[in-house]
């Protein structure tokens, strides 16, 4: 069942216009997580549908009935606050109440909701004090059981996790997906971090600019990335993109690298219809090339290697090949040299391709 | 390393010297502006309980015989002044209290909405605070008559008030300024009200502000002479102009009086400014959001 319709959102600032007239819907339950870099509208998106921010085109739909005109309150939602926004003045007991408090619920009652999400949140022990006497992760909590307190429609999360270090953060993102499935409430959660959206999200949407780049499970964003934008923003590290041309030469397809590198193809390896005369992108990800050859055909590609990264069990590969760099990840059985010649194997079927102008996914 | 240390010792010492003497300039300076402000009121305190005859001795005594004859005059021949302490304090009680409340509303306009009206406002706000009071008092005279308000405490409270609050409001409007928007939102979406938002939000981080404009307002309340010579006679009379017919009496000037009526008037508002100091000094901000 649909939650929440977002319809044909418009945002302007004065002249300036923010978010293109995006439209999706949240599942009731769903957890979808807007992801995209810097400045492409995630929070004003947040704030719109939390209605801190003026709907400046389009409609927001709750259970079906318009809700534009409502506050946060009446829309019942709750919000996580990037910076926490937790009360300074108050203690954490009278932070996670207030909004009890504002809806004049009985104190009795106050006092049980209040402990019962701390106990949820392991935060009981520290309901005397004020937020200045907190660890960052312990503020986190608060204002994760600030927004649980009142069991709401909807929870919205402002990249509630950025000013965490990398350890809490890894525990957190746990937390909160435990939490989801205890709670299912339906959830909306910002994030410039493809990491955390792939972890928690049932649902990705990756924006761009201020328009939809794609929409999809964290599968169909890894595995069938839409266009080079989002190949390139999902997946750590990066995905290889080298521009080639593709020509066929007795029957065989053959990718030519710009610097005169080749990457020869087993026979019977199909490739989608390719446009300005094969002049296109071809997308692989790192994890996705090995130093040994797989069983089955594999597609080959020789160069030198540039620099290595070990990261522990795995190595980051780095190759010079015809003018391009790729990267692969393998497993580091400390057979690699900086300067030793290299051949990396992959899977055809691992093999994205773009159109080289417009940037979108061919086939 | 020897080299290295012969390098850097003599410029450690010569440092360490430099440091010194910048600690002793600034121990003696502070020193000097203790003394230089504290000077008049030690010696008007000092004086007030001295015989007459000691008051203007010189060199001064520094040791003597405490005397409350002073303090006994000042409450057997000039029985208005303590009456009009009462009014005194009416009239700054209730100007601090108005100022401040209006204060508290309007920085919080200033702070938090922005359009062209507010703009041009602040400008205006600041410029009537550049006209010599009594431009601004003379014209008011007939207007006080006509609502009959002379001589009420009313006129004094809201006169003060007025006249502070352009400059409260932006004193208010700054430690605003300072409080996150984010918390005002957080409130927004825990279902407060923007008036709830207001006193159980923001007005509790701006407690500083408040004791600021509060210590102002009551100060200058307290001391005004202008005004209260002009639109009070009696009923409303305030002490300042008690302490001023002390000092005109036909007489002479009765001295050891006038050090005992301006030392009791020194009281309330040290106390207040002791009071208010807690507040000044806390930083209540922090730890409510990160960066
Ligand atoms: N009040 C405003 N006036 C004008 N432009 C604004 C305003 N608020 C945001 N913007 C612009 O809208 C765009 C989207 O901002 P938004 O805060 O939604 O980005 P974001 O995706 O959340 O980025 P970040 O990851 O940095 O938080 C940005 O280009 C920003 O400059
Ligand atoms: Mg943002």
């Amino acid at each position: 069942m649909v939650a929440i319709n977002i319809d044909r959102f418009v945002k302007r600032y004065g002249a300036l216009e923010v978010v293109h007239d995006i439209s999706f819907d949240i599942e009731e339950g769903e957890f979808l997580v807007l992801v995209g870099p810097s400045g492409c509208g995630k929070s004003t998106i947040l704030r719109m549908v939390a209605g801190l921010e003026e709907i400046s085109g389009g409609e927001l739909r709750m259970q079906g009935v318009r809700v534009n005109e409502l506050s946060p309150k009446e829309r019942q939602v709750a919000m996580v606050f990037q910076d926490y926004a937790l009360y300074p003045h108050m203690s954490v007991e009278q932070n996670i109440g207030f909004s009890l408090e504002l809806a004049r619920v009985p104190k009795a009652e106050r006092e049980a909701q209040v402990k019962r999400v701390a106990d949820i949140l392991q935060i009981g022990h520290l309901l005397e004090r004020r937020p200045r006497e907190l660890s960052g992760g312990q503020r986190q909590r608060v204002a994760i059981g600030r927004a649980m307190v009142r069991k709401p429609q909807l929870f919205l999360f402002d990249e509630p996790l950025s000013n965490l270090d990398a350890k809490l953060r890894a525990e957190m993102r746990g937390q909160i997906k435990r939490l989801h499935q205890t709670l299912k409430t339906t959830s909306m959660y910002v994030t410039h971090d493809q990491l955390e959206a792939m972890t928690l999200a049932d649902r990705i949407i990756c924006l761009f600019d201020g328009h939809i780049a794609q929409m999809g499970t964290p599968h169909d964003l890894f595995d069938r990335p839409a266009n080079v934008f989002v190949a390139e923003f999902i997946g750590s590290p990066t995905m290889n993109i080298v521009p080639i041309t593709a020509s066929k030469a007795e029957g065989r397809t053959v990718l030519t690298l710009a610097g005169g590198g080749e990457v020869s193809l087993p026979d019977g390896t199909a490739l989608p219809s390719l446009t300005n005369d094969g002049n296109v992108l071809a997308g692989i990800r790192p994890e996705h090339l090995s130093d040994t050859p797989t069983p089955g055909a594999t597609a080959r590609i020789e160069g030198v290697i540039d620099m290595l990264e070990p990261l522990g069990s795995d190595i980051l590969v780095t190759m010079q090949v015809g003018g391009a760099t790729l990267t692969a990840r393998c497993t580091d059985k400390g057979q690699f040299q900086a300067g030793q010649n290299l051949t990396l194997h992959f899977d055809p079927a691992r093999l994205h391709l773009f159109d080289s102008k417009t940037q979108m996914r061919l086939g | 390393m020897t080299d290295a240390a012969s390098i850097v010792l003599p410029n450690m010492a010569a440092r360490r010297v430099a440091g010194t003497v910048r600690a002793i300039v600034r121990t003696l300076l502070f020193v000097l502006i203790i003394v230089w402000s504290a000077f008049p009121i030690l010696y008007v305190v000092l004086s007030s309980f001295k015989q007459q005859k000691e008051i203007f001795k010189y060199p001064p005594d520094i040791i003597f015989t405490p005397t409350f004859e002073h303090y006994m005059a000042l409450a057997t021949k000039w029985t208005g002044f303590f009456p009009t302490m009462a009014n005194s304090l009416i009239v700054a009680v209730g100007a601090t209290l108005l100022a401040c409340a209006a204060s508290i509303l309007s920085g919080f306009v200033y702070s938090r909405y922005a359009n062209r009206f507010l703009a041009g406002s602040v400008l205006y706000l600041i410029a009537i605070r550049l006209l010599p009071p009594i431009v601004v008092t003379l014209p008011l005279f007939p207007v006080v008559d006509a609502l009959k308000l002379s001589d009420t405490h009313i006129v004094l409270i809201v006169l003060y008030a007025t006249f502070w609050v352009s400059l409260c409001t932006m004193i208010m409007k700054t430690f605003i300024d300072k409080i996150p928007r984010t918390l005002d939102e957080a409130a927004v979406v825990d279902g407060a009200t923007t008036m709830q938002t207001l006193f159980r939000v923001i007005m509790p981080l701006a407690l500083q502000g408040v004791a600021a404009c509060a210590i102002f307002v009551f100060v200058f309340s307290w001391n005004e002479y202008l005004f209260a010579l002009i639109f009070t006679t009696q009923h409303a009379k305030t002490a300042p102009l008690i302490i001023s017919e002390v000092m005109d009496a036909v007489s002479g000037t009765n001295w050891g009086v006038l050090f005992a009526g301006v030392t009791v008037q020194l009281l309330p508002v040290t106390l207040l400014v002791m009071l208010a100091q807690r507040f000044l000094i806390a930083g209540l901000t922090a730890g409510s959001v990160k960066g």
